[in-house]
């Protein structure tokens, strides 16, 4: 009884306490449990999409779908449309940052060099990840960085997704990806989810 | 002189009770923090009910800290903290008349006390003095004459001197 009398008082002076704490500590338990659960670098993919708009949520969940059991736990696009003042700066910090896979049209390919950020193809690479029977590459200084996926004014299965420029689109892998095994910066056998990724976006079986 | 309370024993036990109930929070603290840890480690992706699980254990447990350490605790210390001083302070020695000893607990410095009402006189005047009682039982009439021992105005012992 004394106990209860006591508490009453108390409680009267510190019941912010018992309700702020618990409120403290579920947000800080949520947010712990949300990053310990954030996909790792290789079970995350990003797309960079040069266009003028794009149905990401759809486009994503198609990837993601496609390659859930393979790993995949999330799938991000970041789009940008070539002809916004901003859109070097997206690519520059977003996409190269970030992304492990481009969808680029010829136009962006031909002002920026290739060869500081996407991976070089190897006969190895053109052999096991190309689909296309006659592949149209994008050259520069003699070495291929893309594969053309989508010809000027020819529809493409991504078309229902993407709202292209009217130019030959080309597919390029970022060379910082961590799922594109060992053809980047970083040895990241046997995460190749990129690579899966990038046969499926040119229109074959991955 | 009878004696009320045996402050050396008393601030022995008040001491042992503050040691014992320290201990069991501790364990059940370590207990708490080490399933909590746990079930996050292995916690799977889908983790919501989990999650909530999570927070109504931790709710209790932090509702249960904070009654403990305004509550039961607080008392064990302020025990133990009353007995160490009575141990070590001054005690006082007054003569004086009993007039009442109020019906009903009230508090000490937060201890739950009975009050017993005295007077003393002094250079031909009389004045009020208060005791307090945290132990024990007093049945003296109004008007006896006791010789009390306190400390800090707890009644610790008294005789009776007429």
């Amino acid at each position: 009884m004394k106990n209860k009398a006591l508490f009453k008082k108390t409680f009267s002076y510190d019941w912010p306490l018992y309700v702020v704490l618990p409120l403290i500590v579920g947000f800080s338990l949520s947010y712990l449990l949300n990053v310990i659960h954030q996909p790792k670098a290789y079970e995350k993919l990003n797309v960079f999409v040069a266009s003028t708009n794009i149905e990401s949520g759809a486009f994503c969940k198609d990837i993601e779908e496609k390659f859930q059991d393979n790993g995949l736990k999330e799938v991000t696009a970041v789009q940008s449309n070539p002809n916004d003042a901003l859109f070097a700066q997206k690519l520059n910090v977003v996409g190269y940052e970030g992304s492990d896979l481009f969808l680029l049209p010829e136009s962006v390919l031909k002002g920026i060099t290739p060869s500081d950020i996407m991976v070089p193809f190897s006969a190895e690479l053109e052999k096991n990840y190309v689909t296309e029977a006659a592949p149209v590459y994008y050259v520069s200084e003699g070495t291929s960085y893309g594969v053309r996926v989508k010809e000027k004014a020819v529809s493409h299965w991504l078309s229902s997704y993407i709202d292209f420029l009217d130019e030959d689109y080309y597919l390029c892998l970022n060379i910082k990806s961590k799922n594109i095994a060992s053809y980047g910066l970083y040895s990241s056998e046997p995460n190749d989810l990129a690579l899966k990724a990038f046969v499926y976006l040119q229109g074959g079986a991955a | 002189m009878i004696e009320l309370i045996n402050v050396k024993k008393e601030s022995e036990i008040a001491r042992s009770l503050k040691q014992k109930e320290l201990t069991i929070f501790i364990v059940i603290s370590l207990l708490v923090f080490s399933g909590v840890t746990l079930a996050i480690v292995f916690s799977k992706e889908e983790y919501t009910l989990l999650l909530w699980i999570l927070i109504a254990v931790l709710t209790l447990y932090i509702w249960g800290t904070l009654y403990f350490f305004s509550v039961p605790f607080k008392q064990a210390c302020r025990y133990d903290r009353f007995y160490q001083s009575a141990l070590k302070g001054l005690l006082s020695e007054d003569t004086v008349e009993v007039r009442s000893l109020v019906t009903g607990n009230i508090s000490k410095d937060g201890l739950e006390a009975k009050q017993l009402v005295a007077q003393f006189k002094e250079n031909g005047k009389t004045y009020e003095r208060d005791f307090y009682l945290l132990k024990g039982q007093l049945n003296l009439k109004e008007g006896t004459r006791i010789k009390a021992e306190s400390f800090s105005g707890v009644l610790l012992a008294y005789e009776v001197l007429s």
